[in-house]
């Protein structure tokens, strides 16, 4: 059984400029102690997925149209409140790109992070100071002794981070969510910073990565989900997806990223550019920039295809292979 | 290219930009901020630079004092043969603007460069009709043929820039910067806020436009995999200093500088076999108070006693000498 079990989720904001569905049948799991990557470009959906994950849509303008969110079982998207804000923080924790707008400016960390203890833990007062304290330094902050007096702004972003994946491991949760949790810094911090969180993590807690770095997922991760304009596209196993793509997205995107090893090969270009949000299409969200488009995709939403073993791909070329494959064996028996 | 004997398009030697903070409490000194200190290099013609560091180490402040917005403290830049910065240099007004024809720039974030209330017309044509190349009534044809040069629908010239994605827009910044056929052409993390889908349809848009204008460019970017692809030559810059540079391969594949080598290392690397890293510790210092001696001795995992005392000069190793560092360990 799955840790998380996220089915068939639909989350829609009105906007201004008229209703969008952000998240759309979104559907994947993620089992205890593993890591798993989300990955998809600016507006996909991502973020809107795990903050639904934790219930955590701003309703209006947001609606969480359908779907559940299965966590050990319990149905999080209709559980009470009161359980819910037990589990979140407890067992479910958050990392979010920005630091400094989850922590609250106002309070020095040990303030905000000792009332994050009391609000999950009987502790005394000098006890949460301590285990606090030990934290800070297990996330590898130098003189914690110090910061624990400093404010947020005092820190460097790297700093900040740390202070925040302390926080989020702290209550040992079964599930952290990391969103985008290394943009705002440098490359040598980013590497920092998952270095730790890798390290920290494991076996301790399941990982949901959120990212739109594919080599952070194949640095991180154990398995992928890959979403396309609200849609997952593909999911599988680190190296199915890698090397193995069965989505033209996937296969088009892994193609396009520059790398170091790659030299100064042209890259090759997804034509065209993402749908907006507003007018998706009716079939496939990716037709209009497939090549390998034909009828059905107009008008069909293509569900996730078995392409192997825990590896889907949401593309009927996929389900025409599968088909063609099934059908050589009936032929013969004729 | 390297054996020409022709002067190169852009030679930088000593440069420095240092910004005066107003006093307060906290600062009695009215120590500089050294954004871009003592820093050399060319650009040949057709040539692209890389110049990649982290955040806060002086690469736009590089930029934008070889455009003319900043001022230098001290060194010369030479573009064109001419001296366009630095002691005794006298720009003439007309040198001034014939100066920003041949230099263009591009920037990060492609809505905000871009006047919303002019379309797209007026955008790519605004400097060609400034220096009077095109007639008022040639400009919808000018403008056509620029949409088309980018890859844009040469029909949506009536268009305003939010009309536009991001990738588009950047293709019309693109298309303005190219309009007066300069010969240089700054990017300053010009294809950072795209997509990776749309972002290798625009590098690859640099790379054609090289080819087909002989253009050259400096491209600025924080993301060694996006410079790699696109540069001939790159230069890496630590807190204000261009610690190692030289031929694209030679700083990837064999860099000699340890910040060189961490840049590289921490670059996650999709389908590579993993491999334990060692990050550097610590963050980057405040270039308030750089450290003494090679400013990235605290973070160097190969830091020796001169280190801490004293500047590293450059030296050149290669045939030709075209492969740079600034590090007391050669
Ligand atoms: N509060 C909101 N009100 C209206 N629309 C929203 C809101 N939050 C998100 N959206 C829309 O939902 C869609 C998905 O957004 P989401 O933030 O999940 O994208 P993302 O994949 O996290 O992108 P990024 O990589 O840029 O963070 C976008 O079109 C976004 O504009
Ligand atoms: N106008 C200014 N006044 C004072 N300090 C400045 C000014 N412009 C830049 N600086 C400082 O100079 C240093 C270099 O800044 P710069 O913007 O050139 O860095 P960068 O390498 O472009 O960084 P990023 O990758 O974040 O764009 C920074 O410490 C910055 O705070
Ligand atoms: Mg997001
Ligand atoms: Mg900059």
């Amino acid at each position: 059984m799955p840790l998380l079990n996220v089915e068939n989720l639909t989350v829609r904001f009105d906007t201004d400029d008229g209703p969008l569905t952000a998240v759309d049948g979104v559907t994947f799991c993620l089992n205890a102690g593993e890591s798993v990557g989300l990955v998809g470009e600016s507006g996909c959906g991502k973020s809107v997925t795990a903050l639904a994950i934790a219930r955590l849509i701003p309703c209006p303008p947001g609606s969480i149209e359908s779907g559940h969110v299965y966590f050990n079982d319990q149905d999080l998207l209709r559980t009470d409140i009161r359980t819910l804000k037990d589990i979140r923080g407890n067992q479910i924790s958050m990392i979010f790109q920005e630091p400094l707008s989850a922590l609250s400016p106002l309070l020095r960390i040990e303030d905000q992070m000792i009332e994050a203890v009391f609000f999950h833990r009987d502790m005394s007062r000098g006890d949460a100071r301590l285990f606090v304290l030990d934290w800070l330094s297990r996330v590898g902050i130098p003189d914690p002794e110090e910061r624990l007096s400093a404010y947020p702004y005092q820190l460097s972003g790297g700093m900040q981070q740390r202070v925040m994946i302390a926080m989020a491991l702290m209550m040992s949760p079964d599930l952290v969510i990391a969103d985008e949790p290394t943009t705002a810094l440098d490359v040598t911090t980013q590497a920092q910073i998952f270095a730790l969180l890798s390290r920290m993590v494991k076996k301790r807690a399941a990982l949901l990565l959120i990212t739109h770095d594919m080599g952070v997922v194949w640095e991180t991760c154990d398995r992928v989900v890959v979403m396309y304009a609200s849609r997952v596209v593909e999911t599988g196993g680190l190296k199915d997806v890698f090397f193995r793509p069965a989505h033209p997205y996937t296969r088009g995107l892994l193609a396009a990223i520059p790398s170091l090893s790659r030299g100064k090969a042209r890259l090759s270009e997804i034509p065209g550019q993402v749908p907006s949000p507003l007018a998706y299409p009716d079939g496939c969200h990716f037709m209009d920039r497939c090549r390998f488009a034909f009828d059905r995709c107009k008008n069909e939403k293509p569900a996730l295809f078995e392409v192997g073993e825990e590896h889907m791909a949401a593309c009927f070329l996929v389900d025409q292979k599968r088909e063609k494959s099934r059908a050589v064996p009936q032929g013969r028996g004729a | 290219m390297e054996n020409t004997s022709i002067a190169p398009l852009l030679d930088v030697r000593n440069l420095a930009t240092w910004f005066y903070m107003p006093k307060n409490l906290f600062s009695r000194k009215n120590d500089p901020i050294r954004a871009v200190d003592r820093v050399s290099f060319f650009i040949n013609q057709k040539e692209t630079l890389g110049l990649v560091g982290e955040s806060g180490c002086g690469k736009t402040t590089l930029g934008r004092t070889i455009l003319g917005l900043e001022t230098p403290v001290d060194g010369e830049i030479i573009f064109s043969g001419k001296k366009i910065a630095g002691a005794g240099t006298a720009l003439k007004a007309k040198d001034e603007k014939n100066l920003r024809k041949r230099m263009q720039v591009v920037f990060q974030d492609p809505l905000s460069s871009l006047n919303p209330r002019m379309n797209v017309m007026d955008i790519v044509t605004e400097g060609l009709l400034e220096f009077k190349m095109i007639k008022k009534k040639e400009r919808a044809d000018a403008a056509r043929r620029l949409m088309g040069v980018v890859g844009l629908d040469k029909d949506a010239i009536y268009r305003f820039p939010h009309e536009f994605s991001g990738g588009q827009r950047q293709r019309i910044n693109v298309a303005r910067a190219i309009s007066l056929n300069p010969k240089l052409i700054i990017c300053d993390e010009a294809v950072s806020a795209l997509d990776v889908s749309v972002q290798a349809q625009v590098i690859n848009l640099f790379s054609d436009l090289r080819e087909k204008y002989g253009l050259s460019y400096l491209f600025i970017s924080h993301d060694l995999s996006v410079v790699s692809n696109i540069a001939d030559r790159i230069a890496v810059m630590y807190l204000g200093r261009i610690v190692e540079q030289g031929r694209c391969e030679d700083v990837i594949f064999s860099p000699m500088h340890p910040y060189t080598r961490a840049l590289i290392d921490a670059v996650p690397v999709a389908g590579k076999e993993k491999q334990q890293k060692m990050p550097l510790s610590g963050d980057v210092p405040s270039p308030l108070s750089p450290p003494p001696g090679c400013t990235f001795h605290p973070r160097c995992p190969k830091a020796m006693d001169v280190c801490r005392k004293t500047f590293p000069d450059v030296v050149s190793s290669g045939v030709i000498g075209e492969h740079r560092v600034a590090c007391h360990l050669y």
